[in-house]
């Protein structure tokens, strides 16, 4: 509602937190910070679809994000790759609207708009000018009700998709080391292939699947929407009844097995590529999904060890020049996340002693745990993108969209928060979460998790390396085409 | 952060997207109209274009919503500097864009600019590297500087109340650089270690080739300098640069946020009180830009390519043309996102490509209205043909009335986003000043792209895409797709190992 008042009334408890020099406790300090509430509305229509509703006032132009619970981790074996196939499907036409008109009639009006897929969900989202709401909001109650698109229709996207794939992948250097590594990664069928999926695979899909993964996941029951910008909200709840109220209820849709086995054990793999000129390697270890308390804990980690410069990664391997960058990251999703490290090599880099170098830092917080002032630091840094936006909405939960400075940012959060955690409101608790974490805590996840038979490791080398020579562990060996 | 599993399609082109960072604009400096417009009407007519089919039953309000951006307030510092600022309190937080005129067009030698701007924040007379990245990590702020064709740009973010001390940090990396020669080295290490992996890059292939075609000859080309050339740079070449090139006069400063005026204006004098005006020219130049006036093809063989990396374009004017508004238009009807014929055809009926555009950047000197695409290697002839066959129709066929009031309804509609990032209306005006455009600019543009005729759209097409005048660079398998390029024209094959230099593709086709 008045975002205003509340960003104004921040501003003097921040300033009390701000310490430079790493003075301060190492207490929590989230009962001094209060970022900025964002206030919504949280409720069903009688199909069942979840609505969320946010005003603001400060710039004239409304975001809709219909986030639906389906992902490529929901695909079956022999179709990997579909649910992003299906979402390209949803721009090709609905009962009322024509193949391609929705993203002429957001584009000719001002708007933005796509639609994304990941492993956990799919999201669509437009942005438009304020007194555009109802055609946003007819675009996608037209498609959550009905599909209407022909095998020409299916063909074409099929092709789009595909040089997607090679315009992401295949023709980029190291395209296939995602991939690589999910599979080594993951036992469940649903995490263990890439959402782009295969070429096999996309060519397998039928008309009949587009119908029948519509009918399955594109239920109102299935889906939130949130609204989010310049709007009145009690047109906007008599909007959403009129759009969305009638299209009918389905059956919950088949829950997916994802059970996770314990990778008991390293895993390694070797590939080479030919458009790679420099080697890259990667180590990733299994842990946990992004409502886990721990999740924070790791994600302060890598901060630590990787916020820019002053990260551990920087001095204890760029700048000794083991490798030419030099990255940790854990990602946030429904199911096990993967904590990385990876570096690039310089062309007289070693393999070998870069995996040394991270498994020393590893060591290192694992016996003597991280600073009370690179906790602070890392607290300092999370609350100023939270505030400021440095780094897009990566930990607000949208991680897209412009982060939740925009309404397009808060809009995708508010609905993706709400299919993955029954709880819209995380991008109000999410810093809070995230400074919570102390240093025993980071120490005790490093022991926790960052532990050799809980890791994956892949290693890309350029195509023309004669044999790259390894001793010691046992590498599955593979070619950049197998995928 | 890590968001490998994060798996994004990109739907819609780049004109009118809302970017990220922006923080929300108090609603008291807007200025908003409601602009009908008779010709405009909710009832499209149904119809099929190329690659859609319009059913025309959705409901679109008929009124365009026509916003004015606020102005920013500026002063001139005693030294000269001058200053723009767009105050904004909803959120706690500022940023400081300093800008001056020492950019790769005036070094004496290459990667002189942009290992000068590199270096600012690698140790100052006070501080080593680490130290400046350490306090500035400690306030959760952010201090880059970089260098372009024009600019360099030293660049600073944070929360509000550290808005004195990042002035602070900012004037110290601007007048104090230390310039220490054991980080001129890392930075040539870092350099040289990468020029294999870019000569693999289409990216940085077309750039340096881009620089060359359209701007060869002339001091505007700025291929990406050889390894070899930032191996010769000495802490010597920096200093002179620095303090030749380093001044106020000529010299911009944007500010953003969470700011009191009065203050800052104390702030920044009693910051930059030493930093003197200096003799150096702030003019561009010298140049005699000639478009093509006959098509060639530029081929880089780039093996095991899954796809090939098409780029076309010629030379077309300054933003301060009067040709540069019904080109907007025209661009916006050929690749101008989504609803572009480009992206229609290419894309949507034929589905050769994930994505095909066309861009015109607005610039202080010609710029290169150019479109391109990533196709699959067997498509390579085809989807070119298809792209000469969509300047030809623009050349050939008067736009359609009703294509013609949507793309400009886009282009006026788009702007009511830009109103949620005040830093991005700043550098909407900063961007005027340096390309010497009056500041009423942007209150005129809507008036001035509606007034834009199917007449205008088809004159420009020809004046500036002509039959037989573009230029084609490919990137890709050479032997899979040479014979059929000739059948558009001459080709050229280029070594890849000419191009691909060191930094990022920094020539002449990009932006000030």
């Amino acid at each position: 509602m008045n975002h205003t008042s509340q960003r104004f009334a921040t501003v003097g408890a921040l300033a009390a937190m701000l310490c430079i020099g790493g003075f301060c406790q190492a207490d929590p300090p989230s009962s001094a910070v209060k970022v900025p509430q964002i206030k919504f509305t949280d409720y069903r229509l009688s199909n069942g679809l979840r609505v969320i509703l946010s005003v603001d006032h400060a710039a004239p132009v409304v975001a809709v994000s219909v986030t639906y619970d389906v992902g490529s981790r929901n695909e079956r074996e022999g179709r990997t790759g579909f649910a992003h196939l299906f979402e390209h499907m949803m721009f090709q036409g609905s009962q009322n609207v024509g193949k391609g008109e929705h993203m002429l009639l957001i584009q000719d009006n001002g708007g933005t708009m796509n639609g994304t897929t990941n492993q956990d969900r799919t999201n669509y989202f437009e942005t438009v000018p304020a007194n555009q709401l109802d055609l946003a909001l007819f675009l996608e109650s037209d498609r959550m009700r009905s599909l209407d698109i022909s095998q020409a229709n299916l063909d074409n996207q099929r092709a789009v998709v595909q040089e997607e794939k090679r315009q992401s992948y295949d023709n980029q250097p190291y395209g296939g080391m995602s991939e690589a590594l999910q599979g080594l990664a993951y036992s469940s069928f649903g995490y263990r292939h890439t959402t782009i999926g295969s070429m096999a695979d996309l060519n397998a899909a039928t008309l009949e699947d587009v119908r029948n993964f519509f009918k399955t996941y594109y239920a109102p029951n299935n889906a939130c929407i949130a609204i989010v910008g310049d709007f009145n909200e009690g047109e906007a709840k008599k909007k959403v009844e009129k759009y969305f109220g009638s299209i009918p209820r389905q059956q919950p849709p088949p829950v997916p097995d994802l059970t996770e086995a314990p990778l008991n054990g390293e895993k390694r793999k070797l590939l080479s590529d030919p458009l790679a000129r420099l080697t890259r390697y990667e180590m990733a270890f299994k842990t946990v999904s992004g409502d886990n308390p721990d999740y924070y804990a790791l994600s302060m980690l890598s901060s630590i060890l990787s916020g820019g410069r002053t990260g551990r990664l920087n001095s204890d391997v760029v700048e000794k020049r083991l490798a030419l960058n030099a990255n940790a990251g854990v990602q946030a999703g429904r199911g096990p996340g993967l904590f990385s490290f990876s570096g690039t090599l310089s062309p007289d880099g070693n393999v070998e002693e870069l995996e040394k170098a991270f498994d020393a830092e590893i060591a290192r917080i694992q016996k003597d745990g991280v600073t009370d002032a690179e906790i602070q630091r890392a607290r300092t840094q999370a609350r100023a993108r939270a505030l400021v936006g440095f780094g897009g909405g990566g930990r607000g939960g949208g991680g897209f969209g412009g982060g939740l400075q925009t309404v397009l940012g808060r809009a995708n959060a508010l609905s993706q928060n709400a299919i993955f955690y029954n709880d819209p409101g995380r991008i109000n608790t999410q810093l809070q979460r995230m400074e919570a974490v102390t240093a025993a805590d980071v120490k005790r996840v490093a022991n926790q998790y960052l532990k050799r038979d809980n890791r994956v490791v892949v290693v890309v080398v350029p195509d023309s390396d004669p044999g790259m020579e390894w001793t010691g562990d046992v590498w599955a060996q593979d070619g950049k085409g197998s995928h | 952060m890590m968001h490998r599993r994060e798996w994004i399609i990109r739907e819609s082109g780049s004109a009118g997207k809302i970017v990220g960072r922006g923080i929300l604009l108090v609603a008291s400096l807007l200025s908003l109209t409601l602009a009908a417009n008779a010709q405009e009407t909710s009832g499209v007519t149904p119809s099929t274009s190329a690659g859609s089919v319009i059913k025309g039953k959705a409901p679109v309000a008929k009124k365009l919503l026509t916003v004015r951006f606020p102005r920013p307030k500026s002063f001139t510092l005693s030294n000269g500097l001058a200053v723009y600022v767009l105050e904004d309190h909803r959120m706690p937080a500022v940023r400081l864009r300093l800008m001056m005129r020492a950019g790769s067009l005036y070094e004496p030698k290459p990667g002189v600019a942009e290992t000068t701007a590199a270096m600012l924040t690698e140790g100052t007379e006070k501080r080593s590297y680490l130290q400046l990245a350490e306090v500035t990590a400690d306030m959760g702020a952010s201090l880059f500087a970089s260098a372009g064709a024009d600019t360099a740009t030293i660049s600073a973010s944070g929360l509000s109340e550290t808005t004195d001390t990042l002035i602070g940090l900012m004037a110290e990396v601007l007048m104090h650089p230390s310039f220490p020669s054991d980080r001129l080295d890392r930075i040539k290490y870092q350099q040289a270690s990468q020029v294999a992996q870019r000569r693999s890059n289409p990216a940085a292939l077309t750039a340096d080739l881009s620089a060359r075609v359209y701007y060869g000859g002339t001091p505007y080309s700025l291929p990406s300098p050889k390894a070899a050339e930032i191996e010769a740079l000495t802490t010597a070449d920096l200093t002179a640069f620095h303090a030749a090139r380093y001044r106020p006069n000529g010299a911009l400063l944007g500010v953003s946020g969470d700011v009191d005026l009065n203050h800052l204006k104390k702030s920044l004098e009693a910051a930059l009180a030493d930093w003197k005006p200096g003799a150096q020219t702030v003019d561009l130049p010298a140049a005699d830009f000639k478009p093509h006036e006959t098509t060639r093809i530029y081929l880089v063989d780039r093996p095991n390519s899954a796809q090939t990396v098409l780029q076309f374009g010629n030379l077309s004017v300054r933003q301060n043309d009067p040709d540069y508004i019904p080109l907007v238009v025209a661009n916006r009807i050929l690749g101008g996102g989504s609803s572009g014929r480009l992206f229609q055809n290419i894309r949507e009926q034929k589905g050769y490509t994930y994505g095909a555009y066309s861009n015109l950047p607005a610039g202080r000197w010609p710029a290169v209205w150019g479109a391109s695409a990533s196709v699959r290697t067997p498509v390579t002839e085809p989807a070119v043909r298809e792209f000469f066959r969509e300047f030809d129709r623009l050349q050939d066929e008067s736009v359609p009335a009703e294509e013609l009031e949507q793309a400009k309804r886009s282009i006026i509609g788009s702007f009511a986003g830009t109103l949620e990032n005040p830093d991005g209306i700043l550098g909407r005006t900063l961007e005027l000043v340096q390309n010497g455009m009056p500041l009423d600019y942007w209150d005129t543009y809507p008036a001035h792209i509606q007034a834009v005729t199917a007449e205008d759209v088809q004159r420009v097409a020809r004046k500036y895409l002509g039959k037989d005048r573009i230029q084609l660079i490919a990137v890709g398998e050479r032997a899979q797709i040479e014979e059929g390029l000739k059948k558009f024209g001459p080709v050229e094959e280029v070594d890849a190992s000419e191009l691909g230099g060191v930094g990022g593709g920094r020539g002449g086709g990009r932006r000030r």
